[in-house]
């Protein structure tokens, strides 16, 4: 085992030591936090019966769905408004506005609008993707090196030849970071949706464990969200890293900040 | 192949509400298949004279004519550009670079063969899967040269392409940008604020001052040439001279 494993196994495992150790004394009440006996049962209990699985799948379909209808607006619409500043100067403001609206504080509208089905979880999961991927997509359009674009000018290369062999590779860093911010963000926003209004999804297992007095479901669910949230990204970056192999390895970890 | 033949060409440039000529009423005439030097301090219009050669830029006065053969048209099919600093596509490889020029229908064996022919010729064949961040500035410099000549222009152009190199490397890349020269028989027009640098590759010296040519020197000293053997010349001070205190009645003046 390498060191930087050991140091980072360090915390989880004494706040684990501490929660067994305040359990057994009875520190504090099981209804409260539970033992990890108890939430390690309900966790194996979850995943046996499928019940675990299919509140994830639910999720990780709403994201996956939700992801890939805000890559697909927020992607050519960057690729547009960096391209043309003059669609900018007519968007800029409403997304200004948009952009310093929390989405979950829009959920009581969606849910008046869509009920509580799939589509305003869509909708909450696009709003919060849309602009890191938008604006990061514009972002790297509008950087990209007017030098290089010399370079292509001076080769005759026609528009279609300037985006695709140099402004559209020069801006693919900072569109997969957008996606991945993105990913992160649509995340912990569908959670605060399924929270508040659905019948299926990790967040509705947390909160109808609330109703039913289960913490210990709670804390598997939440560990549950923390576990997938840092797969997904995990996953995210090995792909970035892949389409991205000239970048070194710490600037395209910090981007994605 | 193309020569130039450039009249009463000029440039205005505006900044904020105060405009001045970069260049002012140059009148050049480059031969087909020939090597010029351009020299001059820093900020006196080299580099803006290239950018009006190869269309980066439109001209406020004046016309550029390229000519091939007995033809003479108002632009050149292919002009090639060597920018000072390498500007390599950082997400392509050296091979990959070296190919940037070519269109997408190109077939892959004869970019194969290309990129060979380049790799081999600009001595990159060992650093062609090396990414530009990897190597080193005169192999960047190299790998512009190479993605230039990919292209196959009729006329180079090259703006202080060794100025941030050492001196070895720049020794070097001298040496060899006359042999390619030699080999290649491709019109070169070559910018550089070192005089050395022009007198030792250009077969027509122009020295630009404040916007203007002060001086068109011929230098008919065979190829390859030495530093020590052109200082014996007497050039080399000449052109200092000129460059510092303006135009002298010279003899040398072409
Ligand atoms: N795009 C531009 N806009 C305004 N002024 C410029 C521009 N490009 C060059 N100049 C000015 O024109 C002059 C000549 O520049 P340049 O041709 O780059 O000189 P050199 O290459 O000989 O150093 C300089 O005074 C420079 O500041
Ligand atoms: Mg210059």
């Amino acid at each position: 085992m390498n060191h930087r494993l050991i140091e980072g196994l360090c915390l989880p495992f004494f706040i684990v030591a501490f929660w067994f150790i305040g359990s057994g004394l009875e520190l504090w009440n099981e209804f409260i936090i539970p033992s990890p006996q108890k939430t390690w049962q309900s966790a194996q209990f979850l995943l046996s019966e499928g019940i675990l699985t299919s509140h994830v799948l639910v999720s990780l379909y709403r994201v996956f769905a939700g992801f890939l209808l805000a890559f697909f607006l927020a992607f050519p619409l960057g690729i547009l408004t960096g391209m043309k500043p003059k669609v900018l100067g007519y968007l800029e403001p409403i997304l200004e506005l948009i952009r310093h609206i929390p989405p979950l504080a829009t959920v009581p509208m969606l849910i008046l609008w869509f009920g509580i089905g799939e589509t305003p979880k869509l909708v909450i999961i696009i709003l919060t993707t849309f602009f890191p991927i938008f604006l990061n997509t514009l972002n790297g359009v509008v950087h990209c090196d007017k030098k290089l674009l010399e370079v292509g000018q001076s080769f005759g290369f026609n528009s279609r030849d300037k985006f695709m062999k140099i402004i559209l590779p020069a801006s693919l860093p900072n569109i997969l970071i957008g996606m991945r911010i993105g990913l992160g963000y649509s995340w912990r926003a569908l959670m605060g949706a399924e929270l508040i209004a659905a019948s299926a999804g990790i967040g509705f297992m947390i909160n109808e464990a609330t109703h039913l007095s289960r913490p210990d479901i709670i804390i598997v669910g939440i560990l549950t969200i923390g576990i997938i949230g840092t797969v997904s990204d995990h996953l995210f970056f090995r792909i970035l890293h892949r389409f991205v192999p000239w970048k070194d390895e710490k600037e395209v970890q910090n981007g994605g900040g | 192949m193309a020569g130039v033949n450039i009249v009463g060409l000029s440039k205005q440039y505006t900044i904020g509400d105060h405009s001045f000529y970069a260049l002012k009423d140059i009148d050049l005439n480059i031969d087909d298949g020939s090597f010029t030097t351009i020299v001059g301090k820093s900020g006196c219009g080299k580099t803006t004279l290239l950018r009006l050669l190869c269309g980066l830029e439109k001209q406020t006065e004046g016309t550029i004519d390229f000519t091939s053969g007995k033809e003479t048209c108002k632009t050149a099919k292919r002009v090639g550009i060597v920018f000072q600093e390498p500007r390599l596509m950082h997400w392509l490889t050296v091979k990959e670079n070296i190919l940037f020029s070519l269109c997408r229908e190109t077939k892959s064996a004869e970019k194969e063969e290309l990129a060979e022919k380049y790799l081999q010729i600009m001595g990159l064949a060992k650093f062609k899967d090396a990414y530009p961040s990897q190597i080193s500035g005169g192999m960047a410099q190299r790998t512009a040269l190479g993605r230039t000549l990919c292209y196959d222009p009729e006329l180079i152009l090259m703006d202080e392409p060794f100025a941030a190199l050492d001196y070895f490397t720049r020794k070097n890349l001298q040496e060899e940008m006359v042999n390619l020269f030699l080999a290649y028989g491709k019109t070169i027009i070559f910018v550089t604020h070192n005089v050395e640098e022009a007198l030792f590759l250009g077969q027509k010296v122009v020295i630009v001052e404040g916007g203007r040519i002060i001086q068109i020197i011929p230098v008919d000293f065979p190829y390859p040439r030495s530093y020590t053997s052109l200082k014996s010349l007497g050039i080399l001070e000449e052109i200092i001279q000129t460059i510092n205190y303006g135009q002298k009645s010279s003899s040398l003046a072409g």
